[in-house]
């Protein structure tokens, strides 16, 4: 890559981390503890115990969880070529809901299929069917090759677990509350196991799509002239589609599903600097961590010490932001 | 002379059309031929065809290969492809788009070496754009982007040299760029397959293979009157090949 | 051998006056318990500091007088007046998992399909997870959370025995005419019925009114408006606000319970208590009681 490329990538990303950094040290100041002082919790078990096993794994958690949908959402517009695609195109999301449904639904239920949903945990559940979902959606499609194919499996298999998943609620309705509070998303019950597991698949997905970005810059180009000049295409979307799954998939397990950070964060990227897939990729990735990091952050903050779900947050701003897009792509009267 | 390309009874069907209904072809090493014919005779798909981008039934040999046996990344150092009305992404710089086109010769993660950054700049000379590096596709005009593109398939290096429309959007003193272009092309003996609509810039090239309805139903130089007598049939007669201020051009017959 | 024996020996002595002492009440000894989530909770010391995150959990704690334990309630939790003022963790679906650690808890009492259970215990606490559903389940609940806490038996048994002479009491105080009526209770606009096997249709069992919706649909079964015109109840139970929304329902305006104004409705307080599965049984059968012996009433005068 020429200088001047990852240049202009360069300082976007100490930002970015800078900044990250910055919002994480007030995560771990705020909760409904209120604000506690780090030299204080020093001396004090009840504080410093809320800060280490709580509130730096959870906001640690949020950065993590918000890079994996960041970095899915570039990964979906790169492979899709179209900007308005999400992470949760393919179904991960329905699937998701549909896999902690089924959890929700047997739950003290004394079957076997209980205990090996108590082992595997609500978040188990929730992976499961969001990568369930995909690889459903992959067989129906028959591959990768056609995008519009894929883009219609997709859909096909959010609508049918939407509905198995209704159908699930319908048999309990006792499960529907607790089912909304996942669909909403939070990040209470992120703890230091679920933070490394997130970091690991965060490092292992950015690492491979950095590998494999040369083939999203020819395929930038088109899908005839990247083909023409020897890419693997469809083994390296299949393996990209597959890492995007594994992200999402990761992300919602844990955090539940939260809206708008993977279509909005590759965007926010790119109308501050252009840079090629590879760097886009990663910086996607920094500017979701950042995006859910503030969503968190606020979200315990504002209503202290209730927390409003990230989920209702990120809509709000993601939403406000594509709004602000609109307005001034019509004021621009360019698209 | 050699063989740089061959076609033997290619067929292929679109959905339930049958796009090419047969096709034989020699194209000879060093020559710049052109694909003519009116629309929907199959012009692109035979030349997507040829260029290895679509399956047909039939064979293909690319300098005696078949070219379903040949490994995409031999195929894309001995084949370069300029296609039409690709979308390309703005948010590439132009260096960065011309160097993709030396995504055959480099090796994964190895980044790139002086050979790609000669490659490059000599692409980027060759089409006037060496003073744009810096600037990003999307902030260049149609006409500008297209002469990037052409960079980005001359930068391949390849023997030959496959282009479905590649006047798109240029203004003259360009195409005459271009034309200059193909002819130092041809002099490295490089071969160049392109198709054209523009007749009279057709009769320029070595060549002419003129279809008509998914068939081929002339083969021959561009200065033989055979040629001339085909091109004006497939046109229905609506244009004359004239030979005006020494050249062979194409005139449009109004009643 | 003869150190064998001896060893043998002090160690059976040991074993058996450890028991002993554990027969003793108050004694503080190592407790394992199961709760609904089939896992072995061991509770080494009677707590004395409870976070309870479910409203019939919490009632069931003050009904073996040990209010005082309580730290910490979620914040559906209201009754007894005594525990109002305590700090709220949440709810039981989305608890404050720091509040509920900065109150240092030695025992958290949950509902089994809460969220964050598995969290609170990663971050060290003793978690009891219980979700008490029906008759049976009030006095295995009553009975497990007595020996959370480190009581007797006794007093859990005494205090479901209390429970249940009350039930009995209210429903022999219900007259002949009053018994056997055909009852629908609403629990939800939707609407959600509570059937046979429910809490709410159990205690009506034992008040001897019939449930139009049978064990065989589910606990609380959603019913279909035309299935209910179809089995005319005699009364109808509903909460107050849901009122209006039933006379828009098409043909319920027409039901004979409608007509002859036998709908009881309840305020947002009895509503709370008839369907909190817990110690306030006694107290949600004396409204329903008051609800079949007043609609009929009418009945009797009507009938020669």
């Amino acid at each position: 890559m020429s200088l001047a490329a990852s240049r202009r990538g360069l300082p976007l990303a100490i930002t970015l981390f800078c900044l990250c950094v910055l919002v994480i040290l007030i995560g771990i100041s705020v909760g409904s503890s209120g604000f506690v002082n780090f030299l204080d919790a020093w001396h004090d078990d009840v504080s410093w115990q809320i800060i280490w096993d709580i509130r730096i794994p959870r906001t640690i958690g949020a950065f993590a969880a918000g890079a994996l949908l960041g970095l899915a959402g570039a990964l979906a517009q790169a492979v899709f070529r179209n900007p308005l695609a999400d992470p949760y195109l393919l179904g991960s999301a329905s699937g998701a809901a549909f896999g902690v449904g089924l959890a929700f639904v047997f739950f003290g239920g004394g079957l076997i299929a209980a205990e090996i949903l108590v082992q595997i945990g609500l978040t188990g559940a929730a992976f499961v069917g969001a990568v369930g979902a995909v690889l459903l959606t992959l067989l129906l499609a028959r591959g990768v090759q056609h995008t519009m194919r894929l883009l219609l499996a997709g859909i096909i298999v959010g609508v049918v677990m939407g509905a198995a998943t209704s159908l699930l609620m319908f048999i309990r309705p006792d499960a529907l509350q607790n089912m909304q509070g996942f669909l909403l998303g939070s990040t209470a019950f992120v703890g230091w196991s679920s933070c490394w597991l997130m970091l690991g698949v965060l490092i292992f997905c950015a690492g491979l799509s950095w590998g494999l970005s040369f083939v999203l810059d020819a395929l930038s180009l088109g899908e005839s002239t990247a083909l023409s000049l020897g890419v693997p295409l469809k083994k390296v979307r299949t393996l990209l589609v597959l890492a995007m799954a594994l992200a999402t998939g990761t992300a919602v397990a844990h955090t539940g599903l939260v809206a708008f950070i993977g279509l909005v964060a590759p965007h926010i990227v790119r109308s501050i600097v252009s840079v090629r897939q590879g760097s886009l990729v990663l910086l996607s990735a920094l500017m979701g961590g950042l995006l859910l990091l503030v969503a968190d952050v606020l979200a315990r903050v504002v209503l202290a010490p209730e927390e409003l779900p990230i989920g209702v947050l990120t809509a709000f701003l993601g939403g406000g932001y594509l709004l602000f897009l609109l307005n001034r792509n019509q004021t621009q009267e360019s698209l | 002379m050699a063989t740089a390309l061959q076609a033997r009874n290619v067929r292929i069907s679109l959905g339930a059309q049958d796009v090419l209904k047969g096709i034989d072809l020699d194209i000879h090493a060093g020559r710049w031929v052109t694909i003519v014919g009116p629309n929907g005779a199959g012009k692109s798909t035979l030349l997507k065809v040829l260029a290895g981008l679509l399956k047909a039934q039939g064979e293909v040999f690319l300098f005696g290969k078949s070219l379903s046996n040949l490994h995409p990344r031999l195929r894309a150092q001995q084949l370069s492809w300029l296609g039409q009305n690709e979308i390309a992404s703005d948010d590439l710089s132009v260096w960065d788009v011309v160097m993709l086109g030396r995504l055959p010769h480099q090796n994964w993660l190895a980044g790139y070496s002086d050979a790609d950054i000669q490659a490059v700049e000599m692409a980027l000379k060759a089409t006037h754009t060496l003073n744009w590096r810096e600037k990003l596709l999307g902030h260049l005009s149609a006409g500008e982007r297209q002469r990037v593109l052409l960079a980005r398939a001359m930068a391949v290096e390849a023997p030959l040299i496959l282009m479905d429309e590649p006047l798109t959007n240029l203004d003259p003193p360009h195409q005459v760029d271009w034309l200059e272009q193909v002819r130092c092309l041809t002099a490295q003996n490089k071969t160049v397959i392109s198709v054209l609509h523009e007749v009279g810039m057709a009769l320029y090239s070595d060549d002419v293979v003129v279809m008509q309805e998914g068939l081929v139903v002339h083969q021959g130089g561009c200065s033989d009157q055979t040629s001339h007598r085909a091109i004006e049939n497939v046109f229905e007669n609506r244009i004359a090949i004239q030979y005006i201020l020494g050249r062979w051009i194409a005139v449009p017959v109004l009643h | 051998m003869l150190n064998c024996f001896t060893k043998r020996g002090m160690v059976c002595a040991l074993l058996l006056s450890w028991s002993f002492a554990c027969l003793l009440p108050n004694v503080a000894c190592a407790v394992v318990l199961r709760d609904d989530r089939q896992m072995d909770v061991t509770i080494s010391n009677p707590p004395q500091r409870i976070v309870s995150l479910l409203p019939s959990l919490t009632e069931t704690v003050c009904a073996l007088g040990q209010c005082s334990r309580l730290v910490g309630v979620d914040r559906y939790s209201n009754w007894p007046s005594s525990i109002v003022k305590l700090p709220r963790m949440g709810g039981g679906i989305d608890p404050n998992i720091e509040s509920i650690v900065a109150l240092k808890p030695d025992l958290v009492l949950m509902a089994t399909s809460a969220r964050g259970v598995e969290r609170l215990q990663s971050l060290g606490l003793t978690v009891l997870t219980l979700e008490p559903k029906n008759h049976a389940d009030i006095q295995r609940t009553l009975r497990v959370i007595g020996q959370a806490l480190g009581l007797s038996s006794v007093e859990s048994e005494r205090t479901w025995q209390e429970l249940d002479t009350g039930l009995r009491e209210v429903s022999q105080s219900i007259p002949n005419y009053a018994k056997l009526q055909k009852v629908y209770f609403e629990v939800s606009p939707v609407p959600y019925g509570a059937g046979e096997s429910s809490f709410i249709g159990e205690t009506l069992q034992r008040l001897g009114a019939q449930n139009i919706l049978s064990a065989s649909m589910g606990a609380f079964p959603q019913v279909n408006p035309e299935f209910v015109v179809r089995a005319q109840p005699d009364i109808i139970m509903v909460g107050d606000s849901n009122l209006s929304n039933m006379l828009a329902r098409p043909g319920w305006k027409k039901l004979t319970a409608m007509q002859s104004q036998r709908v009881c409705t309840f305020t947002k307080n009895e509503s709370e208590v008839l369907s909190r599965p817990g110690p306030r049984m006694g107290e949600a059968a004396r409204i329903m009681a008051k609800c079949l012996i007043d609609k009929s009433s009418q009945l009797q005068k009507a009938s020669p």
